[in-house]
């Protein structure tokens, strides 16, 4: 059982209803499974959703997505957050911070090569924050580069900005909580070492092949002394380090080097080795010990930085600033804030939008099934929508905006396309994008009424509430709806009469046990009734009128139990935008893509910590940033168990 | 292409690709357990279905008479086939992403039994038997992560019962199970010397590391050391060379795919498919699978079919057209799974150049759910296919079996027909009959 923390609490509400509401096996069919996809829940519904793009590369290096899992699950371990859903029937598959890797092995019969080990299972959902008593941070950890950050590092090694090194399509990164940054799950298993062998040796291959090899080391011998220079010079950019002199890593790669006939294998077999090297693969998360606590070095920090808000390795840059306080000349506390200023000022999407795309299921956009027949959404048209909500995100963050900011904009960035399709007025408009006042469009203001969002939790052909109340509920407030019990019928419906969307939920989901879940997506959903599966306004739909009023069914903080007078995502987004439970989900989400750990001892510590000086500074979205980069699970650890 | 091609695989090491760390050693002979016919596995893994226009429309006994348009391209290898189904999960309630599909155990776990697919478990039993191919089992599937979907292989101890990813680049998977280009200038002696002493030193960096932590980050060293020892036993291990042995065209990179992401999975898994056959011919593996999408995300990409997902779009928005574009696309899979017995039927086996591949392989089509409709397990299915003296008792017309009994039984029969007949640590430890379906074997 995890403890709550003072502070945190709130923000992690599960709305656990399943034990008794379940909607009635055949009795009430919904019209449709509709929330496959947003990563938060242990078994969040399940069909019907098609859920975010795994990548698109850019700025979304990091983001995944999400869907849960468990859709058909039953009551058993889906009600609450830390359940262990065992037993029969459960989806919970182990909880959200179930033991799922520690049962004993052995008793497989031999598997090849077993390991001894307990590998952890990622997370099925957020647990509850363990509370906080001795200001502890986390636990040391190692944590393998996802995909993306594999690829990007090699590229950043050879500086190689056209793309020509060959890097090996290695890992297929599963998704966690939305993201692809789990600590738990990204690990080398099965074939990836033989995978990771022919990667690395193609690009050693490639460099020898296309004069890389001098940015290295400036001799071109076989020699110890050679072996050496090129050691520490490729060293210091696949390790992520300073080798010095006596540096006992340097033998061995030196003995590699010294092995070959010339330079260019000499230098290939060091290259293709600490490309395979464990310490290249893996962030070191482990610190030096003091006093039984542990403080990162100021590489490993300068690692934790580079990646979290570039998604690639550290430059040569951020490395000095490494040395600089590697050898006493600069505070670990400087160096922070000096790299964190120059790597946030370079205007970069990356530290903001790989958490964005990964929180709200952005890249939804790409994934989300069509219908055609309805209205062909052109790629021009969906980059367009992407555009709209990374330039919406990223003025808010190279400002002073907050997620209030972001969810009640009275503006947005169209380009002539983009606001033809919405119906807004676009002269002076054209192929780039720029901010355009919504007053008086029609169309409601917010990222929540944006393009991407509509079209991304939608079905092809309708608009669906419960996908976008979905949203709301458990990426936006953090509050877990459980799935589905066995035995309903999730298929999708077509009513025969003529109807609106907001009538056939109703009318489908008001029955039974469905509507105490319902009530929860639906009814908030609802607000958003004015667009359709497109993103495209209606003030009417087969012929009827647009009802977006909603319904807030017990929200996180409780005070509102039926907080009603809501009308369209706008008016919600306002309603958002001053919620304080939404600030902390945010927080939380947030941590967990930066430190790739959902929950440990005392976590409560490092949320109260970056909660704090957040809302010193407004929440302002790049304050939350580097509040959590100030926290002391940033440069602090306790000993792993 | 004919029946058997005469294609070595070693007459392409000219051309620059490199087997050279693979001993050549011939036509190759390697204990099997006594009596099994069968030496190869194929997992053929999707999702669940829509049991009404799944089912043959037409059963005389045990003889399909007429085919249901879903299953419809079977018709054409109907004589090595067998359609089962009924068969409830040991977890019915399971849902979306089930495990349950060749775990046989559901999401619980059993008295602290990780979870291990049944193609991981064959393929350990196999060594433990002595069959140590280069690689113990190949996983394929293009986007398999898609949506963060599930797939539904599970590690075992060999990873703590987690969920094991499959290779989704065909350029990886090729490279994988054949082998790279060889450095100019370097010999395949002299890489081979290089590459053992890479993965000494990266093992004791390891090793090293690894002393350090809790068990916690030991455990993914360990994960980590079981991988490179496989890799290791993949460049220590003999290979056939034989007439059988014949790899297909080297892929291009993934972005040299139409869409080069998740709408390639189709395009990605054909090219997945000619690399088993080939790595079977080559006898470098014994077991290999091949997922089509995940527990719940497929983008189809195929002629004839809307642009959209599986499992959101022609599963759960497929009634109102009577799941025209879901019993079209099952349609597709079918002819898939024809194809790959195809493929199979055009290679000698490695070892018996009397007989073709296929006439000692099992091809088995699994499922996470049975009615995927409705999230359920209380009926799962599958197709199971093999050749003349194959494991499977057959019938001229296709063969159809329905029975009531748990699932994992058939999983199995997997195992038996692979000499595997020590279930301990397999599925369900408290399966009533732990023991393979009666009638299935000839």
């Amino acid at each position: 059982m995890l403890l709550r923390s003072s502070s945190m609490t709130r923000a992690l509400a599960v709305v656990a209803f399943a034990s008794a509401l379940g909607c009635s096996a055949g009795k009430a069919p919904g019209v449709g499974g509709e929330t496959g996809g947003t990563g938060a829940g242990s078994g969040t519904t399940g069909n019907g959703g098609s859920a975010a793009n795994v990548s698109n590369g850019g700025a979304s290096g990091k983001a995944g997505s999400n869907t849960g899992k468990g859709g058909g699950g039953s009551t058993a371990g889906n009600a609450g957050s830390s359940g262990n859903g065992s037993g029969g029937g459960g989806s919970g598959d182990a909880g959200s911070s179930g033991n799922a890797g520690s049962g004993s092995g052995g008793s497989n019969g031999g598997n090849a090569g077993s390991a001894g080990g307990s590998l952890m299972a990622p997370p099925e959902a957020l647990a509850e924050p363990q509370e906080c008593t001795s200001n502890a941070p986390g636990p040391r950890k190692l944590w393998r580069l996802s995909a993306e950050e594999y690829e990007a590092s090699i590229r950043a090694i050879f500086n190689d900005t056209s793309g020509g090194a060959p890097v090996g399509s290695v890992f297929s990164d599963p998704v966690v909580l939305g993201f692809s940054v789990d600590a738990n799950a990204l690990v080398v298993q099965g074939l990836n070492a033989s995978q990771l062998m022919d990667s690395a040796e193609a690009v050693a291959a490639w460099a020898a092949q296309n004069n890389q090899l001098g940015q290295f080391a400036s001799c071109t011998s076989v020699d110890a002394s050679c072996a050496k220079k090129f050691v520490q010079g490729f060293g210091r950019r696949a390790f992520r380090t300073k080798l010095a002199d006596d540096d006992a890593r340097i033998a061995g790669y030196s003995a590699l080097f010294t092995a070959e006939k010339d330079f260019s294998n000499a230098a290939q077999a060091v290259m293709a080795a600490m490309l395979q090297s464990p310490t290249f693969l893996y962030r070191s998360e482990l610190g030096k010990e003091s006093g039984g606590a542990y403080a990162l070095t100021p590489y490993e920090v300068a690692t934790e930085l580079s990646y979290l808000l570039t998604s690639s390795t550290p430059d040569e840059t951020l490395l000095a600033a490494a040395d600089s306080v590697a050898a006493g000349s600069l505070t670990l506390d400087a160096m922070i804030d000096q790299q964190t200023d120059r790597l946030l000022g370079s205007g970069s999407a990356n530290a903001v939008m790989g958490f964005m795309n990964g929180w709200l299921g952005l890249d939804r956009l790409y994934t989300t099934a069509k219908d055609d027949t309805v209205f062909t959404m052109t790629a021009a048209l969906r980059d367009a929508m992407a555009m709209e909500a990374q330039s919406l995100i990223t003025e808010a963050f190279n400002g002073t905006g907050s997620i209030g900011t972001l969810f009640a904009s009275d503006h947005t960035f169209l380009n002539k396309e983009l606001a033809d399709f919405y119906g807004i007025a676009s002269s002076g408009l054209g192929a780039d994008f720029k901010s355009v006042p919504l007053a008086g469009s029609g169309r409601d203001g917010g990222l929540l009424a944006t393009g991407a969002i509509l079209n991304g939790y939608a079905r092809p052909d309708t608009s669906s509430p419960t996908q976008r109340g979905h949203l709301v509920r458990t990426r936006i407030l953090c509050q877990e709806v459980s799935p589905p019990p066995p035995d309903v019928d999730t298929t999708f419906k077509p009513s025969p009469m003529t109807q609106t969307t907001r009538q056939r939920f109703e009318e489908s989901h008001s029955l039974g046990g469905c509507y105490n879940c319902h009530k929860l997506m639906d009814w908030t959903g609802f607000g958003f009734e004015h667009y359709d599966a497109f993103g495209r306004f209606r003030d009417t739909e087969n012929g009827l009128p647009i009802d977006d009023s909603l319904t807030l069914f017990s929200t996180p903080s409780g005070e509102s139990p039926e907080l009603v007078g809501l009308s369209g995502p706008g008016s919600l987004g306002e309603y958002l935008s001053e919620s304080d439970d939404v600030q902390r989900c945010m927080l939380r989400y947030w941590t967990y893509f930066a430190y790739g750990s959902s929950s440990w001892a005392q976590d409560a510590c490092t949320y109260d910590a970056i909660y704090q000086e957040a809302s010193g500074n407004g929440f302002a979205l790049k304050e939350v940033l580097k509040a959590i980069i100030h926290a002391p699970n940033f440069t602090a650890r306790v000993k792993d168990q | 292409m004919s029946r058997f091609s005469r294609r070595h695989l070693l007459g392409s090491a000219g051309a620059g690709l490199l087997l050279a760390p693979f001993v050549s050693s011939g036509m190759r002979t390697e204990a099997q357990a006594a009596g099994s016919p069968v030496k190869r596995l194929i997992l053929f893994c999707t999702m669940g279905t829509h049991p009404p226009a799944w089912t043959p429309t037409g059963i005389s006994g045990e003889s399909i008479t007429s085919w249901s348009a879903m299953t419809k391209p079977l018709d054409a290898i109907k004589d090595s086939v067998v359609l089962v189904e009924g068969m409830p999960s040991g977890n019915p309630n399971d849902g979306h992403g089930a495990p349950d599909g060749i775990t046989g155990m559901g999401y619980g776990y059993y008295n602290g039994q990780l979870k291990v697919s049944v193609d991981q478990f064959i393929a350990s039993q196999l060594v433990a038997q002595g069959i140590n191919r280069p690689i113990g089992s190949l996983i394929l599937g293009g986007a398999t992560n898609a949506n963060g979907g599930i797939t539904m292989f599970y590690g075992g101890s060999s990873n703590g019962g987690n969920m094991l990813s499959t290779i989704s680049s065909p350029l990886s998977a090729y490279t994988t199970v054949f082998g790279g280009a060889l450095p100019m200038g370097q010999s395949a002696d002299g890489l081979l010397k290089r590459r053992k002493s890479i993965l000494d030193l990266v093992s004791a960096e390891a090793t090293s590391l690894k002393g350090t932590l809790g068990s916690a980050e030991a455990a993914k060293l360990d994960v980590h050391l079981d991988s490179i020892r496989q890799l290791e036993n993949k460049l220590t291990q003999t290979m056939a060379t034989g007439a059988a042995c014949m790899k297909p065209t080297a892929p291009g990179a993934d972005s040299t795919y139409t869409h080069s992401g998740d709408a390639d999975a189709l395009a990605m898994n054909k090219v997945h498919q000619s690399i088993i056959a080939s790595a079977f011919a080559c006898d470098i593996t014994r077991v290999a699978s091949i997922q089509y999408g995940n527990d719940q995300f497929l983008k189809v990409n195929a002629p004839g079919l809307p642009y959209d997902d599986q499992h959101g779009g022609f599963i759960h928005s497929g009634a109102s057209s009577n799941f025209k574009n879901l019993i079209a696309f099952e349609a597709y899979l079918a002819e898939e799974f024809v194809s790959l017995v195809n493929q199979l039927k055009t290679f000698q086996d490695p070892e018996d150049g009397s007989k073709t591949l296929f006439d000692t392989t099992l091809v088995a089509w699994c499922r996470d759910m049975g009615d995927a409709v409705n999230h359920d397990q209380k009926s799962m299915r599958f197709v199971l296919a093999s050749g003349a003296g194959g494991y499977l008792k057959t019938s001229a017309q296709g063969r159809y079996i329905k029975s009531g009994e748990r699932h994992e039984r058939i999983l199995l029969n997997l195992c038996e027909a692979m000499g595997v007949t020590n279930y301990k640590g397999f599925g369900d430890p408290a399966l009533p009959s732990k023991s393979p379906l009666p009638g299935i074997a000839a």
